[in-house]
């Protein structure tokens, strides 16, 4: 009887207790590192794209700085930044990243903004002369494979639960001149 | 004895003359310079002419010169200078002092010589003249004259003698005129021995006035100069100017002198110090140029500006934005530099040109005083950034976006990519003036150190309170960009999937409700249908 007890006690308490308590470390685990690839993403994003020459007079301008942003650089940066073993979609992206911005349409996919400056359409920009100086906000979301999930999926009517962890970051990047 | 008390008598009367009329100083031993001049065929007129050490009444006299022409003889029927009398007037026109030599000319052997006499000052003192004798203040006339005797070669009888001390032209050309054409002289003889009377006016000629000195500097080689104005003056305005001024002479009449002298003109540069010197790499930096140009020419002024000024300033420097092509061919681009403003005014200081007129009677006149002095500022050529790179234009550009055209200011802009420490140099240089060759240039050094990037900072930030430590200047009146981000950030990834999965099922127009809705409230709104949940 005390080892139905005790078998009962592991099965239904202190098994799922480790299996959620290890599921929640690795989920921090994987939040931590998607935060940081997502600030990363955006803060390269910011400073890797900015169009050369609005720097010309920034010593003049202070305001003057302007960046073209540039959707390829966004998810190579974060997909490096990721350390954590994540599910790929089928171009191998770690995350999916989404932008918004304070000026122009916020919440617009990164995905659907134009090609990079200076050889096709304008795509949005921000900073310059009294404009909003250069700000992005990005979220991206991680897919984590996950054992708990996994085994609870199986349990839940169809469609009920995703077998897979879905970490959702977001984070707002600024530049600003000294 | 009749003839004896004859040549007594005639002894007595020229002893008597000797002591009753005027006594020249005769100083016969006193050497002088005689010489043929090379060239000289005919006689000068007039044949006296006169040095001085100045025009004023103390200044005194330094050498008389004279010609006189002799021919060779046809006849046995000849004539012979006895004496010349240097005659020196003193200011009442009276003798003062005569100066007798003998001839020591050699009769030609065949047509006519010029023989110059050259009486020095010096010659003059050894014969006993004084210093005083000499000032101009004590002369009024200088005149040669001489005693000529003609004679028969053959037989050595005088035919006749004329002419002393006191002969003039106007008196003594008649005598010989009838005496020796009487005798058979041609016109040749006769205007030799005319050639030894000459009675001439004081009329000292001052020496030309000196023309004002070019200033010292006034290479025509355009040396480079860091960060110092360079100056040039030139004198080479291909025109002269003309004046006239009198000098009273011992007389009191006005003598007119006339004068010229060489119109100048002045082209003067400065260089402000690049704004700034230290460049950070890409940016760029401005300097001013200010010229100075001035021309005492009147014709070269047609009432606004010089027609002779400063046309164009020049500036070069380096290309530095394809650093790896600048390292390897120290690839330059000159441009005309911009002129930004001319100011016309007077300069007290230039080298002005004045004289009075002295006893003409007119007031004095300047010439060249006060010209007008076009000051003209320059600035580097507008410059203009599109993805084409930087280029150059004399007026500011009228598409500046700040997206995609940049630019706008006068400066001079260096590449991207240089490395901290390197310096460079621009160079500047006006040219023009009346030849169009005159010119000026100096140079500016700058240096470079850092990058714009280093002053950039980009930082993550909490839309519910995005500067907890004070608003920073560029985002005032921009930060609601921020805040209003807030809801889009606080969004679960539930409250996502949810939205996403509303928006997939809802109509056309809801979709553009919910998408202006969701603008207006969150500032966030998807715009495609994303999948959170990618396909493993």
């Amino acid at each position: 009887m005390s080892a139905i007890k005790w078998s009962l006690l592991f099965l239904l308490v202190i098994f799922p207790f480790f299996l959620l308590t290890g599921d929640y470390m690795a989920h921090n685990t994987f939040a931590s590192d998607a935060d940081s690839a997502t600030r990363d993403a955006a803060q390269s994003e910011l400073k890797a794209n900015i169009v050369k020459n609005s720097l010309r007079d920034a010593d003049v301008y202070k305001d003057n700085c302007v960046v073209q942003y540039n959707p390829t650089t966004t998810q190579t940066v974060f997909n490096q930044s990721l350390n954590r073993n994540v599910v790929q979609d089928s171009s191998g992206d770690k995350g999916y990243i989404t932008a918004a911005e304070g000026t122009g349409i916020a919440g617009a996919e990164i995905h659907t903004l134009s090609t990079p400056y200076p050889t096709g359409t304008p795509g949005f920009q921000a900073g310059g002369h009294g404009n909003s100086p250069p700000m992005l906000a990005i979220r991206s979301n991680v897919v984590r494979n996950t054992f708990s999930y996994g085994l609870l999926s199986h349990f839940s009517p169809a469609g009920q639960l995703s077998p897979y962890d879905v970490i959702q970051t977001q984070k707002i990047a600024i530049l600003e001149e000294k | 004895m009749r003839k004896i008390c004859f040549f007594s008598a005639l002894l007595l009367l020229g002893v008597l003359n000797f002591f009753f009329s005027y006594v020249p100083t005769v100083l016969a031993d006193t050497p002088i310079d005689i010489t043929n001049p090379p060239g000289v065929t005919t006689l000068p007129s007039p044949n006296i002419d006169y040095e001085t050490t100045g025009s004023s009444p103390t200044d005194t006299l330094t050498k008389i010169d004279y010609w006189v022409s002799s021919s060779a003889p046809t006849s046995s029927i000849r004539y012979k200078t006895l004496e010349y009398y240097i005659v020196l007037h003193n200011s009442d026109g009276t003798v003062s002092k005569v100066f007798s030599f003998q001839p020591t000319v050699s009769i030609p052997s065949s047509g006519t010589v010029i023989d110059e006499f050259i009486v020095t000052a010096q010659n003059l003192i050894d014969a006993g003249f004084t210093q005083n004798d000499l000032t101009l203040q004590n002369l009024s006339q200088v005149g040669l004259s001489a005693t000529i005797e003609i004679y028969n070669d053959s037989t050595g009888d005088v035919l006749a003698t004329f002419g002393d001390q006191n002969s003039i032209p106007s008196t003594i050309d008649p005598i010989i005129q009838q005496t020796a054409g009487n005798i058979g002289f041609g016109s040749t003889d006769i205007n030799d021995m005319e050639s030894r009377y000459v009675d001439d006016i004081l009329t000292v000629i001052p020496p030309p006035v000196t023309p004002k000195p070019k200033p010292t500097s006034t290479s025509d080689t355009c040396s480079l100069q860091v960060n110092s104005p360079t100056t040039l003056t030139e004198d080479n305005v291909p025109d002269y100017w003309e004046y006239t001024y009198g000098t009273p002479d011992s007389f009191g009449n006005c003598i007119t002198n006339q004068v010229w002298e060489p119109y100048q003109e002045e082209l003067r540069m400065s260089i402000t110090s690049p704004d700034p010197a230290t460049v950070k790499a890409g940016q760029g930096t401005s300097v001013t140029v200010t010229t100075w140009y001035e021309n005492n020419d009147p014709t070269a002024w047609n009432g606004s500006s010089y027609n002779t000024g400063v046309p164009t300033v020049t500036m070069s420097g380096p290309n530095t934005d394809d650093w790896q092509s600048y390292k390897l061919n120290q690839t330059r681009m000159t441009a005309n530099m911009v002129l930004q403003s001319t100011q016309v005014y007077t300069d007290p200081n230039f080298h002005g040109m004045t004289y009075t007129s002295g006893c003409l009677g007119n007031p004095p006149i300047q010439v060249g005083y006060n010209v007008p002095v076009v000051e003209q500022t320059w600035v580097i050529p507008y410059a203009r950034f599109d993805n084409n790179g930087w280029t150059m234009s004399q007026t500011p550009p009228t598409d500046i976006d700040n997206q995609y055209v940049f630019g706008g200011l006068n400066r001079w802009y260096f590449g991207f990519d240089i490395p901290d420490g390197q310096t460079f140099n621009l160079q500047f240089l006006a040219q023009g003036g009346s030849t169009g060759t005159m010119e000026v240039c100096g140079n500016d050094k700058i240096s470079i150190k850092g990058s714009p990037y280093d002053d950039i900072v980009v930082t993550t930030i909490d839309p519910n309170n995005p500067f907890p430590g004070g608003e920073p200047t560029a985002w005032q009146g921009f930060e609601s960009n921020i805040t209003n981000l807030a809801g889009w950030f606080r969004e679960s990834g539930a409250e996502l999937q949810k939205k996403l999965e509303q928006w997939e099922t809802e109509s056309l127009l809801g979709k553009i409700f919910t998408f202006l809705h969701g603008n207006v409230q969150n500032g966030v709104k998807s715009m495609d249908s994303p999948s959170p949940s990618p396909s493993p």
